[in-house]
């Protein structure tokens, strides 16, 4: 009987220590719930979204400039682009278009050769291959000739990763040409890699 | 007869102490467990919560360590809106300073940014606003005008390139161009716990 009235008194002691330890634990966790600040993560959340968004338009941003200088080193003497169309794909390639002319088809196939050797341009494709005229100018008088002609279009691919934007490189060169002479007129950057053999006149 | 008397006291003991086990011990025990179970779960949810807030409080130590001028480097290239005059004031600028012939600069409108990487695709994403740019000059000319753009410092990403030959060695070239903004709708998400 003795053992039963002192288990009573000891589990009811239990009982009430267990219910204050309760108290305490919910009180510990709206306190910890109260320190939490909103706004903080808001700002947090913001900056990270805004971190995120830009660093993927970065990582996917392209240098039109290396394409074109794709498109030079890959452009024979003889070659002439009369217009030319691009078109970015989701963040995976750029599709160019290009209406070419040649003087002759030898010059026609060797371009093609050109571009299917080139490690930029990829997916080439020739089409509408035709034999036409062109006048020229002659000299430095205004007489005009007429002369044999190759004209096609060329369906031509970049993965974005082959021309990545690297803007630094840009004002590291236009460091280095303006700071040996403070004479110098401020040119142009040129990104041309001097020992490529490329066809400036390409358009 | 006296034996008989506390033989009967002894098993009404017996009784009432098994009666207290029954009636209060054993259910004090049930009720200790599920008080025991749930001070476990309160604490459980509480390391969590302070784990978040300590987590957020160091994000919010870096965040501050983030240097002003970083930060609205970072605000000018993703900023919260685009300004469609301020961009073509800017195109109309750097064609100018590109030595090309600038003809036109037009805001071309919304466009559903769908040319994210799949990093991103489940956030929120940014708002696309296109702008068609419209130039002549020459070959070298244009060239400088890409490497204007490439170095500007909110992005304009070149969409579409048209370039056309004109007479005495002239080009002229339609440019559409994407700048981005950042969809604010993150606080429109409230954490409720």
């Amino acid at each position: 009987m003795f053992a039963a009235l002192l288990s009573s008194g000891g589990v009811f002691l239990y009982a009430q220590y267990t219910n204050s330890q309760l108290d305490i634990a919910i009180e510990a966790l709206n306190s910890e719930i109260g320190g939490f600040s909103q706004a903080d993560m808001e700002r947090v959340t913001q900056f990270n979204l805004r971190l995120l968004q830009a660093q993927d338009r970065l990582e996917n941003s392209v240098s039109i400039t290396s394409v074109f200088e794709a498109l030079q080193a890959a452009i024979i003497d003889t070659v002439q682009i009369n217009s030319l169309a691009m078109e970015r794909e989701d963040d995976s390639r750029l599709v160019m278009k290009a209406v070419i002319q040649t003087d002759s088809f030898d010059s026609t196939i060797f371009q093609r050769g050109v571009f299917l050797r080139n490690g930029t341009i990829q997916e080439v494709e020739i089409s509408d291959v035709q034999s036409t005229f062109t006048t020229q100018a002659i000299g430095t008088t205004q007489d005009l000739i007429t002369l044999p002609a190759v004209s096609f279009q060329a369906s031509l691919s970049i993965p974005l990763e082959a021309v990545p934007a690297n803007p630094q490189s840009y004002r590291l060169n236009q460091i280095s040409t303006v700071e040996p002479d403070e004479e110098t007129p401020e040119q142009p950057v040129e990104q041309d890699d001097p020992e490529v053999e490329v066809n400036e006149d390409t358009l | 007869m006296m034996m008989s008397k506390n033989l009967l006291v002894q098993v009404a003991m017996i009784a009432l102490s098994i009666g207290i086990v029954i009636t209060f011990v054993e259910p004090t025990f049930s009720e200790i467990g599920e008080l025991q179970d749930d001070i476990a779960v309160y604490q459980t949810e509480q390391r969590k919560v302070s784990e978040v807030n300590n987590q957020l409080s160091s994000l919010v130590r870096v965040l501050n360590e983030v240097v002003p001028d970083d930060q609205r480097r970072l605000l000018t290239y993703m900023p919260d809106t685009v300004d469609t005059i301020s961009v073509v004031r800017d195109l109309s600028l750097i064609s100018n300073e590109a030595g090309v012939l600038f003809v036109s600069a037009v805001s071309a409108g919304l466009k559903n940014a769908t040319n994210q990487s799949e990093k991103v695709a489940d956030s929120i994403q940014p708002k696309e606003h296109l702008f068609t740019l419209s130039v002549e000059g020459t070959y070298g000319q244009l060239k400088n005008l890409f490497i204007l753009l490439e170095q500007n410092n909110y992005p304009m990403e070149a969409q579409n390139v048209v370039v056309q030959k004109r007479e005495g060695g002239f080009l002229s070239m339609e440019v559409s161009l994407s700048v981005f903004s950042l969809e604010d709708s993150v606080s429109s998400e409230k954490i409720v716990f």
